[in-house]
């Protein structure tokens, strides 16, 4: 468990709410899976609202345009969905409101991943955003200025020198968000990544895009095509990264943000 | 990182997908719940070194077989685990190029991308011909955008691999070339973006260096490739240029127009009698034509085929192609045609021209298809299927994979100076999932004419080339088929085929320490003569098998053998069996047989068949030429009828006796004969209206199938008893009709006196009727009129009297009162065993009589009838019988 925890009473102050006005810009939702989970979701069609533990809600996880992974610590086991990510790129327009949005991801909180940034007397839920999907492009504007830096995961240059040191929940956060930077010691993308949770099953009509292992290309057995021709039936477009057994992840993982990113810039969204 | 962790086995693997490069699992023992993963010096270069392990969580892995698993340390080469046909290949890149070698072009075919890495790997020059092969799949398959962008990213891949290796020995971190990117600002032209910080550190010089690296591989792609700086102007163009094919080539790529199949011989148009139901009822696929006497219609003509089959029967041996045949086999070939030479197998032998690759031209694009996999114990298709419609299953599955590119390729350039044999079987896949089950992953492509172990990883040499075809690649396939596809060595291995076949047997049903407590053994001699007695010689298998009831030698042989081959073999104490002779290789192998017998199938040779035997059994009537009519219609049919017309009406239903259910509830099944209703009685009239509320197809004026047979067994001579023989049972299983009774097709019916339920249910008989059985050509054991009945040689005491034209009777005249009593005494004990049974298992009350101290004494008295001592051996008896039939006038 880290320093930052959820909050066991009181009212969220919720202060990294309305602190500036993006513009309506539509964007994708990105869910990262492993391949075997996504075989599965494309078999039912749908990917399904599973049990959070910490929120104790049947809930679908995407960040706002970001494929965010979560990187090696000295001595931590990696897990196999580091080494075959399956991306899927959602269209936002037609799912309702979210469940809940936060300006990062919420397992990598409470596990401790940005605990470099995180401060002990503010709670997961006072960085909570408002319930919609026009609180992310507000707070991609009051932190990062355009939606490419975002994507960057570069916090604007003066990002936090004007919150006031008693504003400890924007001032942490901004702390926080500079993890993602490429420039940091521990650099992991989840820190700022837009966290956008659904307490529905998404189904794969909603789903544009996807990113997979180039192994899938080919289908000696049959398998292989019949999955991407159902991606293809679903109307998904899709594109493959180079998976190679001694490559680590960190070093496919840019790759898959390359690809996404052309496919964000080819919507208009960066 | 531990000592522990600086030297750890690789144990397992996960994958994404089940062909290719999988993730290498390792651990610190064989079952380790704590896994790792190797991480190399140099990332992605598959010829760098393990420089450390970390940890990781899977819960879905695959292990290792123990014979599999290797130790790695720190410092040792990268090993890989690649997945083909479900077996996992370990091993350095040179190490897994060789081991695969067999499936190269079947990996090329379904895997291009894989194998363009594996040769890359290993450093191949195949890597040009397999990059274009590559761009082609995807161009194909995904359209030329997916193939150009698989290609920036693949070259991106070499190119950051070189650049890394270059950091690497300069003690650079490799995130520096994390960057490096490849655009194609033109189609078919690349550019090399190397960032600045990159070029800085590694240098220009290593820039040109690795520009020299990667432009080979770009050209392979299609393409040239420079640094963004100095890449080309836009408006240059890419020469072009393919030379055009030969029209030989044309031809032998050509693999749509139809076939030209050549039947020559009575036994190949037997086998190509089934091949016209399937292919050859569509000209678009396949030409048959029958070459008479060798000779070739004129109608033939003289244009060039993509496939010329020959099927060939070898009856005459000394002329196996007529000089007309191979004359235009030799056209064919230069003209770029594929030439499968399909040996119509002889049903007791082997052919002669899966050893004499000389009998035809062993040049490239001649190839001769293994049909003898039809029948081997080991058969991937339908076992009920007969031994011709099997042969022409392979024959088909071989025209149709014949029409693959990928397959003529193969076919057409592996030339070895001993001839190439064409091995072809269908896998299935699972009707819910589109994958086939691991155990069948492996098929056994195994016969009397090529083997080759059962293991893919035990790399066999003379396997020219292993691959699969799936039906997007053959249209005419089914969605749920893959088909498998080796070229090999013309190269016989009876002895591994023959264990093969007997360990198969032993694993059939048995459980896993039953079967440990077998072992076999191939003996080095096989027993002195018995080579003379085959013509075979060289097929054959002596093995000794142990189990913990003892041991059984037994010699296997590729050839039914003959009686002197099994007196040979029982002089030294061995049994013998063809490996087609599954039961008799079980009954041995189970150790159900006390004494040592001659084999089921067994060559007899040519047998003399008198007329006078052959009437003495008629076979039951067959079914569609009556009409059956179950107890309650009849009963509403007769309720219909008035009293007389009653009466009258009743006597043409007769009860019906069927060789399934012989003691069945008589009064439920009757029949009448079809002519009944074409009369224009009201019985007949009354009948149809009853029997059209239940069926539709009763037809009068269908001409009946046996109408000879149906005679007799309507009609029957008042002065002697009728009597039934079960087909196809041994010992034989004799009962008496009752009067009026018809007996179905599984039946034979003899007339005449209690002869016949004493010589028939002898051991004499049983001995003549097994020797008989036709031989593994049909699944369904079945007595021949002509052989079993026809040749059975009937000394005195008996008679055979003639009734009339068609008819005779057996009967005797010096029967002892105790042979009476005794064959009285097992019908007791059959009606006995009967009373306690249910219906359908009535032959175990026979069963049980034939184990009588009565049959004893009924076989004494056949035995000196026959003049054979009461003890003799099977085989003796054979042998007298034998005796007897030469002659039989």
């Amino acid at each position: 468990m880290g320093i930052l925890k959820r909050r066991k009473g009181g009212t969220p102050a919720r202060s990294l709410q309305s602190r500036a006005s993006g513009g309506d810009q539509k964007f994708h939702l990105v869910h990262v899976t492993g391949v075997g989970f996504a075989r599965e979701i494309i078999r039912a069609g749908q990917i399904d609202a599973t049990l959070c533990k910490v929120f104790e809600e049947d809930l679908v996880y995407f960040f706002a345009m970001r494929p965010a992974y979560k990187l090696r610590e000295a001595q931590k086991r990696q897990e196999i969905i580091d080494y075959f990510p399956f991306v899927f790129l959602v269209d936002a327009d037609h799912l309702g409101p979210p469940f809940h949005v936060y300006p990062f991801d919420t397992g990598g909180a409470l596990d401790g991943a940005f605990d470099d940034g995180a401060s002990p007397g503010v709670y997961l839920e006072d960085y909570a955003l408002e319930e919609t999907l026009q609180a992310v492009n507000n707070h991609i504007e009051w932190a990062f200025g355009s939606a490419a830096n975002y994507y960057d995961g570069k916090v604007r240059r003066d990002f936090g020198a004007d919150i006031p040191d008693w504003d400890t929940g924007p001032k942490t956060f901004a702390k926080i968000a500079r993890l993602a930077a490429e420039g940091s010691n521990r650099p992991d993308r989840r820190a700022s990544a837009i966290e956008i949770a659904y307490d529905r099953h998404i189904t794969l009509d909603h789903v544009k895009f996807a990113v997979l292992p180039e192994q899938f290309l080919e289908s000696p057995m049959g398998n292989n095509s019949e999955m991407l021709d159902k991606l293809t039936d679903a109307g998904i477009s899709w594109d493959t990264y180079q998976w190679r057994p001694n490559r680590p992840p960190s070093d496919f993982h840019p790759e898959i943000n390359k690809i996404v990113r052309k496919y964000l810039q080819g919507q208009g969204e960066l | 990182m531990s000592d522990a962790q600086l030297r750890l086995s690789l144990i397992g693997w996960y994958s994404c997908v089940s062909h290719g490069y999988a993730l290498p699992l390792f651990g610190q023992s064989v079952g380790a719940n704590t896994l790792y993963i190797a991480r190399t010096a140099v990332s992605g270069d598959h010829r760098s070194t393990i420089a450390a392990f970390d940890l990781i969580d899977v819960d879905d892995q695959r292990r290792l077989r123990n014979e599999d698993i290797i130790s790695l340390s720190v410092g040792d080469p990268w090993h890989d685990v690649f997945l083909w046909n479900g077996v996992p290949y370990i091993g350095t890149p040179d190490e897994l190029w060789n081991e695969i070698s067999r499936y190269h072009a079947d990996v090329a075919s379904r895997a291009p991308l894989s194998i363009l890495d594996l040769a890359l790997n290993a450093r191949r020059p195949d890597v040009a011909l397999l990059a274009e092969s590559a761009m082609k799949f995807l161009r194909d398959h995904y359209g030329d955008t997916k193939a150009r962008s698989w290609r920036q990213q693949w070259l991106r891949g070499q190119a950051d691999i070189a650049f890394r290796r270059r950091l690497v020995r300069a003690n650079l971190s490799q995130d520096l070339s994390r960057n490096l990117s490849i655009e194609e600002p033109v189609v078919n032209i690349l550019e090399l973006h190397v960032p600045e910080g990159l070029e800085a550190q590694a240098q220009r010089k290593s820039t040109t260096e690795i520009l020299s690296e990667i432009s080979p591989l770009a050209a392979f792609l299609g393409a040239t490739i420079d640094t963004a700086l100095t890449a080309p102007a836009l408006d240059l163009e890419l020469p072009l240029s393919v030379p055009p094919l030969s029209s030989a080539e044309e031809t032998s790529i050509r693999s749509d127009a139809p076939a030209l199949v050549i039947v020559s011989g009575k036994r190949a148009e037997e086998i190509a009698r089934h091949l016209k139901k399937c292919l050859g009822s569509d000209p678009s696929k396949l030409e048959m034509i029958i070459a008479k006497s060798g000779r070739l219609p004129k109608s033939i003509g003289g244009r060039a085929r993509p496939t010329v089959a020959v099927i060939v029967g070898e009856e005459d041996r000394r002329d196996f192609l007529s000089s007309e045949v191979s004359s235009l086999l030799r056209r064919q070939s230069e003209a770029g045609a594929l030439i499968i030479i399909i040996p119509a197998l002889p049903l007791m032998k082997p052919s002669r021209l899966f050893e004499r690759a000389d009998l035809f031209e062993t040049r490239s694009g001649y190839v001769v298809l293994d049909t003898a996999i039809a029948r081997s114990p080991l058969w991937w298709g339908n076992e009920k299927r007969s031994i011709d419609r099997r042969i022409s299953d392979v024959i088909e599955l071989a025209l149709l994979t014949a029409r693959s590119s990928v397959v003529r390729r193969e076919l057409l350039h592996s030339l070895t100076d001993e001839g190439l044999i064409l091995s072809v079987g269908s896998l299935l896949f699972e009707k819910s999932r589109r994958t086939l089950r691991e155990p069948a992953l492996r098929l056994p492509l195994v016969s009397e004419a090529s083997w080759v172990p059962a293991d893919p990883k035990l790399a066999d040499k003379t396997v020219k080339f292993s691959l699969r075809i799936n039906s997007d690649d053959i249209p005419d396939l089914t969605k749920s088929e893959q088909v498998v596809v080796e070229g090999r060595r013309l190269e016989k291995r009876f002895s591994d085929f023959a264990v093969a076949v007997t360990t198969s047997l032993i694993s059939r049903g048995r459980s896993r320490s039953t079967i440990d407590s077998y072992q076999i053994e191939e003996m080095r001699a096989a027993p002195a003569g018995l080579a003379k007695t085959l013509q075979f010689p060289e097929d054959l298998s002596p093995l000794r098998i142990r189990r913990d009831g003892g041991t059984i030698k037994v010699v296997v042989t590729s050839e039914t053998p003959s009686l002197d081959a099994v007196k040979s073999a029982d002089r030294e104490g061995w049994d013998i069996a063809r490996y087609t002779d599954t039961p008799t290789l079980r009954r041995l192998i189970s150790g159900e047989t006390e004494q040592r017998t001659f084999p089921d199938e067994i060559d007899i040779g040519k047998i003399r068949s008198t007329e006078v035997n052959r009437l003495l059994a008629t076979r039951g009537i067959d079914l569609r030429d009556v009409i059956r009519i179950s107890f309650d219609d009849m009963s509403e049919w007769l309720d219909r009828l008035p009293d007389d017309e009653r009466d009258r009406a009743v006597a043409h239903v007769r009860p019906l006796r069927t060789g399934a259910r012989p003691y069945g509830d008589e009064s439920n099944d009757h029949v009448l004969r079809r002519d009944f209703l074409a009369q224009r009685s009201r019985a007949a009239t009354e009948l149809l209206d009853v029997l059209q509320l239940r069926s539709h197809a009763i037809s009068a004026s269908v001409p009946l199938k046996r109408a000879a047979d149906l005679e007799k067994c309507w009609t029957r001579s008042p002065d002697f008893q009728r009597f039934v023989l079960a087909d196809g049972i041994v010992p034989g299983i004799v009962l008496e009709l009752q009067a009026g009774e018809i007996p179905s097709q599984e039946l034979f019916v003899i007339d005449g006196d209690v002869s016949i339920p004493l010589l028939y249910r002898s051991r004499v008989f049983a001995v003549w009727a097994r020797a008989t059985l036709p031989k593994a050509s049909s699944w369904m054991a079945r007595f021949s009129v002509t052989s079993t009945f026809g040749g059975f040689p009937i000394p005195k005491p008996f008679r055979i009297i003639r009734l009339d034209e068609n008819r005779t009777a057996l009967i005797c005249d010096e029967i002892p009162s105790s042979v009476v009593e005794a064959v009285q005494k097992i019908d007791r004990s059959i009606d006995r065993g009967l009373a306690g049974l249910a219906p359908e298992n009535w032959r175990e009350a026979h069963r049980a009589a034939n184990s009588s101290s009565a049959r004893s004494a009924l076989d004494a008295f056949i035995c000196e009838v026959y003049r054979l001592p009461e003890e003799a051996s099977d085989i003796h008896i054979l042998e007298r019988l034998l005796e007897l039939n030469a002659k039989l006038n």
